[in-house]
């Protein structure tokens, strides 16, 4: 049976929330961040506005903005970024490849995508360290200093 | 530091050195931030006396790697920092296709000479033939290989006679 339609456009192009929903969510390096469980709409606007994602048992979801997705194929949703969260529990390495420990947190400008600063743990005795978003040189599958443990320990001293 | 005579022209100071001696079975590290092993050999060029290059062991059931210097961008006594994610660790990497669909694994890279710059890669899945794909047709590498859109993966199961 044909459809009635009072859209005062076409609506054949659209693809509804089911066709969203349940979608692998995949960043621009090809890792797999969660599935769309949640389509979130501006109410007063009426626009799509994001995604939120459920990336697991035990773990916290994640919302995604409209402007960080590329597109909707017919099996994934991709993003046009890396999900800076995902560097927690990272190994950080300094410039010269000393180990200097792992991504405990990080520090975000607003809610943007960006990072303004990364905590280091370094075991159970030290004390966490923190490294500005000057002090990254890649980010990776690790994630390398441009500076060496010695300069990162007296920046801290210095914060302190 | 212990004192020591010194007899040198051009070359730089003692104390501005590094010694190899401290460089075996320091970390390897890829230009991602992957530990990729531990560095087992230091080449030197038998005349003109350069770094030649580095003999990377993976461990105990893996092939060692030997990495040519022009693939290192940085080496102490901690690490050796390399500018390239090397070819093998491609293997076994999920790859996609432009709509996120899992085609395979990457089962085998195949380079060009012994460079690092990859040709094709083998893609191999349970009841597919493995597929060749070639460079050109990858989007991206990270911690997946996605094809370009342009690159329609052709369904071929085991039953079918290869061409």
């Amino acid at each position: 049976m044909s459809k009635k339609s009072i859209s005062g456009k076409s609506l054949s192009n659209g693809i509804t929330s089911e066709d969203i929903l349940g979608k692998e969510v995949i960043d621009l390096d090809g890792r797999f961040i969660g599935v769309v469980e949640k389509v979130l709409i501006d109410p007063i606007e009426l626009n799509f506005i994001g995604i939120e994602v459920d990336k697991g048992f035990l773990k916290k979801g994640l919302s995604i903005g409209k402007s960080y997705i590329a597109r909707i194929s017919d099996a994934a949703v991709f993003l046009k970024i890396k999900v800076v969260y995902e560097i927690r529990g990272m190994s950080v390495f300094d410039k010269i490849g000393a180990k200097v420990g792992v991504v405990s947190n990080i520090e975000l400008w607003g809610e943007k995508n960006k990072i303004k600063k990364i905590y280091i743990k370094r075991g159970m005795l030290k004390k966490e360290l923190e490294a500005p978003y000057e002090f990254i040189e890649t980010i990776g599958q690790g994630v390398i200093l441009s500076v060496k443990k010695k300069r990162l320990i007296e920046y801290n001293e210095r914060l302190n | 530091m212990k004192e020591y005579h010194r007899i040198t022209k051009r070359e730089r100071a003692l104390e501005d050195t590094l010694n190899l001696k401290d460089s075996l079975n320091v970390r390897v590290i890829s230009n991602d931030g992957f530990v990729i092993g531990k560095v087992s050999q230091i080449r030197i060029h038998p005349t003109k006396m350069f770094l030649e290059g580095i003999v990377v062991s993976m461990g105990i059931f893996k092939k060692p790697i030997y990495i040519g210097a022009s693939y290192i961008k940085r080496l102490s006594h901690e690490s050796f920092i390399l500018k390239i994610n090397p070819f093998v660790l491609l293997k076994d990497k999920k790859v996609l296709d432009s709509n996120g669909r899992i085609v395979g694994k990457v089962k085998e890279t195949i380079r060009k000479e012994y460079s690092n710059d990859i040709k094709e890669i083998v893609v191999g899945s349970p009841f597919r033939k493995n597929l060749a794909i070639e460079a050109s047709n990858i989007k991206s590498i990270g911690e997946s290989i996605i094809l370009n859109p342009h690159y329609h993966v052709k369904k071929k199961y085991f039953w079918e006679k290869s061409k």
